[in-house]
């Protein structure tokens, strides 16, 4: 039997909605929840009493948490679920989802992030709740520890990203085309929280944070939600759910480098090229990374989307540095990539925005964005979780 | 709002670590059916599941990436910036460790790994201080 046949394809994306992103420091965090909600609900056609499955990403202090949800809405499902209160969880989340439709569990699950930031500190200073966070025992979860100064996520990037250029001999100022493209996307939307122009000078003329990252290498932690309602796919408007990978973890794994590259305990020992296109959710979809036609990747900060590239087999160990440059990933380009904008610019929703644009491209929906053609869409990140989303 | 302070967690399954750099000694779990030095602490071999026990290690390594902080998170180290962390390959682990600020390290370089305390009263930390060694 072929890996995953009896969940390929079974079932679907049936509603998505979404808050707005501006920054909203007297609202709660049940505004931003309702909004995104009941949008995926008029979306799906659907009332919420049809719903009978819940899970939600992010969870309080940012969030809120799965019961008060259904409690405030008046939601009554009988299978309900959370993860952790940072991202990297969205395809996982909607993997579990569908796993609960496919087996009977539930029949319709809305899968719902939310979050506020606007009134918390920045990640990594004592006035934001994950500041224990770098203290963690055996290492915070981006490479944290606060008690030599490994603050904030955005170290574990900028070290990551290091390793990355002096082990390829790549120059780090080509960094600079993945926010430039994704900043064009955002400037097409209406809700992008970035949409002022982003060239060349700007990049190179943004502060430094922790070298070799920049201001402008860093996704603008914000306010908002995104809902996905996930069912059985026969629903008119559905995106059907045709391949599926969960996050990995281990001593191979650093959650801001690519698998193997040689942070903490990796070997030095990266994916091949066919071991990257023989991923579990390529198999799955009886697909390969050349039949994709949108790609949305995770870009909490900009040298992730790099590392997505290669574990996933759209080019070779090493290459995607160059392989992005010179618009390959901006709309118009061969691989369109982050077409709304991504979390760099459009709204750092933990991924969510990058799926439900991926299921706008789908449907044909994307208006001034809308890639032609658009058939069969690939959700990836550097944590190694997927999705392959196609038009019913 | 959480109380701001630098120290790090302390206790019955890291504290050969933190006792050895009090003593200016580098401690490292090994695993000991394979011989094997590893990182993180564990209670049980990440290798073969087996026993565990700790030993002095020579502190001489190799940088394999470094960061340097042009913006300060946590209060207590503001006044160190520019400062760098580093990831070290040393006795078959990969280890971070701080480099202060003027301490000139890059990738590649062989380094020996020392301890100091980074606040008043806070614990002895592993620190690149000599820069390059050998």
């Amino acid at each position: 039997m072929r890996l995953g046949s009896d969940i390929a394809g079974r079932t679907a994306i049936v509603g998505i909605g979404a808050s707005s992103f501006e920054r909203r420091p007297d609202a709660s965090v049940f505004q931003f929840a309702g909004e995104a909600l009941h949008g995926a609900l008029n979306d799906a056609g659907l009332v919420k009493e049809q719903i009978d499955g819940l899970i939600v990403q992010v969870g309080s202090p940012r969030g809120a948490d799965y019961d008060g949800i259904a409690e405030t809405f008046g939601l009554s499902p009988r299978f309900c679920s959370q993860t952790w209160a940072h991202g990297r969880f969205a395809a996982t989340v909607i993997a579990h989802a569908a796993m609960a439709v496919a087996t009977g569990m539930a029949t319709r699950v809305a899968c719902l992030m939310a979050m506020k930031n606007s009134d918390l500190g920045r990640i990594g200073e004592a006035n934001n709740p994950f500041f224990h966070e770098q203290f963690r025992e055996n290492g915070g979860p981006h490479g944290e520890a606060g008690h030599i100064g490994m603050a904030s996520p955005v170290a574990g990037a900028a070290m990551g990203f290091d390793l990355y250029c002096r082990r390829y001999g790549h120059d780090r100022e080509m960094l600079g085309a993945i926010p430039i493209a994704f900043r064009g996307h955002a400037r097409l939307t209406d809700d992008a929280v970035m949409r002022g122009p982003m060239a060349w000078e700007d990049y190179r003329a943004a502060r430094p944070i922790i070298d070799p990252l920049r201001l402008l290498d860093c996704s603008p932690v914000g306010d908002g939600a995104v809902c996905a309602i996930v069912a059985a796919a026969d629903a008119p408007r559905s995106v059907a759910i045709t391949g599926m990978q969960g996050i990995r973890a281990g001593r191979e794994t650093f959650i801001f480098a690519p698998y193997g590259l040689g942070m903490n305990q990796q070997s030095g020992k990266r994916l091949s090229l066919a071991e990257a296109c023989a991923q579990q959710v390529y198999a799955m979809a009886a697909t390969a990374p050349e039949a994709i036609d949108v790609l949305g990747l995770y870009d909490s900060f900009s040298p992730l989307p790099l590392y997505a590239l290669e574990d996933f087999g759209f080019c070779g160990e090493g290459e995607a540095l160059p392989w992005v440059q010179d618009g390959r990933i901006a709309l118009g380009g061969a691989l369109p990539t982050n077409t709304s904008g991504g979390q760099l610019s459009q709204a750092q929703m933990n991924g969510w925005g990058q799926i439900r644009e991926l299921v706008t491209q789908l449907r044909g929906e994307a208006g001034g964005r809308q890639v032609d053609g658009a058939r069969r869409a690939m959700w990836a990140t550097v944590g190694g979780d997927a999705l392959i989303l196609e038009r019913s | 709002m959480m109380a701001e302070s630098i120290d790090p967690v302390v206790n019955a399954l890291n504290r050969p670590f933190w006792d050895g750099a009090d003593e200016g000694r580098l401690v490292l779990p090994h695993c000991v059916g394979s011989g094997r030095t590893f990182w993180p602490p564990s209670p049980a071999s990440p290798f073969t599941g087996g026993a565990v026990d700790w030993r002095a290690v020579e502190p001489l390594g190799r940088v394999v990436t470094v960061v340097t902080y042009q913006r300060a998170f946590q209060q207590a180290f503001a006044r160190l910036i520019p400062y760098a962390v580093a990831q070290v390959d040393v006795a078959g682990v990969r280890l971070q460790v701080h480099v202060p600020a003027g301490v000139a390290v890059a990738a590649g370089d062989e380094v020996e790994i020392g301890f100091r305390r980074l606040s008043e009263d806070g614990r002895a930390m592993p620190v690149i201080s000599g820069g390059q060694v050998g």
